[in-house]
């Protein structure tokens, strides 16, 4: 008896070690991940001398190179990375469903409506924040309407049907704008750009983020505690000192601002919500609201490494990071439903 | 001295008046039942007093002061709730599952304290689960899921605790096991409020009754009282056995007063 009990112990301890241990671990991997991004391109510039020239000790083309294209790159990527990270552990923690994820749920999609909107009767050229305020414009009515569709505590089956509304409709209006698009070589660009991409992005992009994703994160971070409490429910979290309709507008407010403006630079990024949570919840014993930090710090290193992996030379046309995630997160959704088939109603 | 008043409480959902013109008192160490037929309205009760539903007209204080003026937080410390339907969707542990009822009691962004520890350590004690603190919540059997669900709603140490149905769907066993919980814990001072369908139950554990019937009070006082072959017949509409046994009180119900006039009136 004794000895059973020194076992939990030893158990309990060998996993509050483990969750303690999570963040450091993330953050270390994140940051070899962003070095080896730096070192990643065309130009041959291996990732010791591309430190060199982070830190000024390189030629003036080395230096172009790494400050102006690949250091962007890397920041974007963990900027967008964390962001559907983040939001995809926030939008399955509060709709206490496994499959939720920015992408799934028509968020990106209604994101990336308003940003095609915005660069195809030529606002986004007009004034700076055209892009990123379309896309979280776009994000916001996309999340509204999910709201409305599936409802306050709707089961699994409606938030992924509603999703699938929000997404078609999304999907059928960005069709119109390239049916309507003046030249094909509008339509192509709008359509490489749906693919979502890290390429050839500069410090632009990631101050025309920023100020969006900021507060958004700032949002979602409040969120930890009423995610917590909504692990058995409306009611109880209500009784616990958390009114769920305040949480759903930090939620939606938070979703829209941080996930709008990482769809308006980066593009459609579909799955990498939807995985990163699902692979980091075991690591902080399921909670909800402990899954968030890790999630932004995972969803960051996964993009990152995705974005140096389309990097790497392959015939053809480079691939589009929108493309390599779903050709990877595709599968994986398709064993999540077979995993939870049995829990669906 | 701390009370939890009930006035004239009126609320309606989606249009229809659920409740009406409610009202009641319940005091520290009183352990209440709520009673009466489907649909009276005990769930919809508990709800309005854990603040998860706002009422339409009508006041529910504690010591004086309307519920609906306290902030959410200290509201949740002083009155915890056990719904009827809590299903855990996640695979945490049951050590941290019980946690959750400490969430009003922590400052913001700081962990558990010694006192948490200490208040899910004993709530997991009180019901009997100590052993199941590292199981995911998952992975329990009904009545193992219960007694963790009432541990959790004892953690939060409060001043009143309203129980929505916490013996449904359990075996004998388990549902006495969860009485003696309840009033233990109404012995120790707090002020229980449990919605039943046992009327054995009721009229064992409970200090009182409260019999709801198409959203109004119908009866309220002492179990005998409450429990009288005339309410039954009226309220239940059903005839039962009252007795004792081994010293304690039960109550069987033996059939419908409908079924028995029935009967009368086949006979020539």
């Amino acid at each position: 008896m004794s000895a059973a009990l020194q076992g939990a112990g030893r158990r309990r301890i060998g996993r509050h070690t483990r969750q303690a241990l999570l963040l450091p671990a993330l953050a270390l991997v994140l940051v070899l991940v962003f070095v080896l991004s730096l070192g990643i391109g065309p130009a041959g510039i291996g990732f010791i001398e591309a430190l060199g020239a982070l830190f000024g000790g390189a030629g003036e083309a080395t230096r172009l190179i790494v400050l102006e294209l690949r250091l962007p790159r890397a920041i974007l990527g963990v900027l967008v990375g964390a962001t559907l990270g983040l939001a995809g552990a926030a939008l399955q923690g509060y709709l206490r469903n496994p499959l939720a994820e920015p992408g799934l749920i028509g968020v990106s999609s209604s994101a990336a409506l308003g940003a095609v909107l915005t660069l195809y009767t030529g606002i986004a050229a007009a004034f700076t924040l055209a892009l990123p305020l379309g896309g979280v414009i776009g994000a916001v009515i996309g999340v509204v309407l999910l709201q409305v569709l599936a409802g306050r505590g709707g089961g699994t089956l409606t938030l992924i049907l509603a999703g699938i509304a929000v997404t078609s409709m999304a999907g059928a209006l960005t069709a119109l704008i390239l049916n309507l698009a003046p030249s094909p070589f509008a339509a192509l660009e709008i359509v490489f750009w749906l693919m979502g991409s890290l390429a050839d992005r500069s410090f632009a992009h990631v101050w025309l983020a920023l100020p969006f994703m900021v507060p958004g994160w700032a949002l979602l971070a409040t969120l930890a505690r009423p995610l917590d409490a909504l692990t058995l429910g409306e009611d109880t979290a209500h009784s616990l000192g958390f009114p769920v309709t305040g949480v759903r507008a930090r939620l939606i407010a938070g979703t829209a601002l941080s996930v709008g403006a990482a769809t308006a630079v980066a593009g459609t990024i579909g799955f990498l919500g939807l995985v990163v949570p699902h692979l980091l919840r075991p690591f902080v014993g399921h909670r909800a609201g402990a899954l968030l930090a890790p999630s932004a710090l995972g969803g960051a290193i996964l993009m990152v490494l995705a974005d140096i992996a389309v990097r790497l030379p392959f015939p053809g046309n480079e691939l589009k990071l929108g493309v390599l995630t779903a050709l990877v997160g595709g599968p994986f959704f398709l064993w999540l439903i077979v995993a939870y088939r049995r829990r669906l109603p | 001295m701390t009370a939890l008043s009930v006035r004239d409480l009126t609320l309606a959902l989606d249009g229809r008046d659920v409740l009406k013109g409610i009202g009641f008192d319940a005091a520290p160490g009183e352990l209440i039942g709520v009673i009466g037929p489907n649909g009276a309205g005990k769930t919809t009760l508990l709800r309005a007093l854990a603040g998860a539903i706002p009422h339409r007209a009508g006041n529910i204080t504690l010591d004086g002061a309307p519920v609906t003026a306290l902030a959410a937080r200290e509201r949740a410390r002083r009155i915890a709730y056990l719904g009827q339907e809590e299903a855990p969707q996640w695979a945490i542990s049951c050590e941290n599952l019980v946690g959750l009822g400490r969430l009003p009691h922590r400052p913001s962004w700081q962990g558990e304290s010694a006192a948490d520890r200490a208040a899910v350590a004993a709530a997991l004690m009180a019901c009997d689960a100590l052993q199941l603190a590292d199981r995911p919540v998952n992975r329990l059997s009904g009545g193992e899921r219960t007694r963790v669900l009432l541990a959790r709603a004892l953690a939060v140490e409060s001043d009143f605790l309203l129980a929505d149905e916490p013996t449904a769907g359990l075996d004998p066993a388990h549902a006495l096991q969860v009485m003696e919980v309840l009033a233990c814990r109404a012995a120790a001072g707090t002020g229980v409020i449990v919605t039943l369908h046992d009327l054995t139950n009721a009229l064992r554990y409970c200090n009182r009754l409260i019999l709801l019937n198409h959203g109004t009070l119908a009866a309220e006082g002492s179990p005998d009282a409450v429990l009288s072959p005339e309410n039954l017949a009226r309220i239940y509409g059903i005839r039962a056995h009252a007795g004792t046994a081994a010293g304690k009180p039960f109550l069987v119900p033996l059939m419908r007063t409908g079924d028995e006039d029935a009967a009368k009136g086949s006979r020539p």
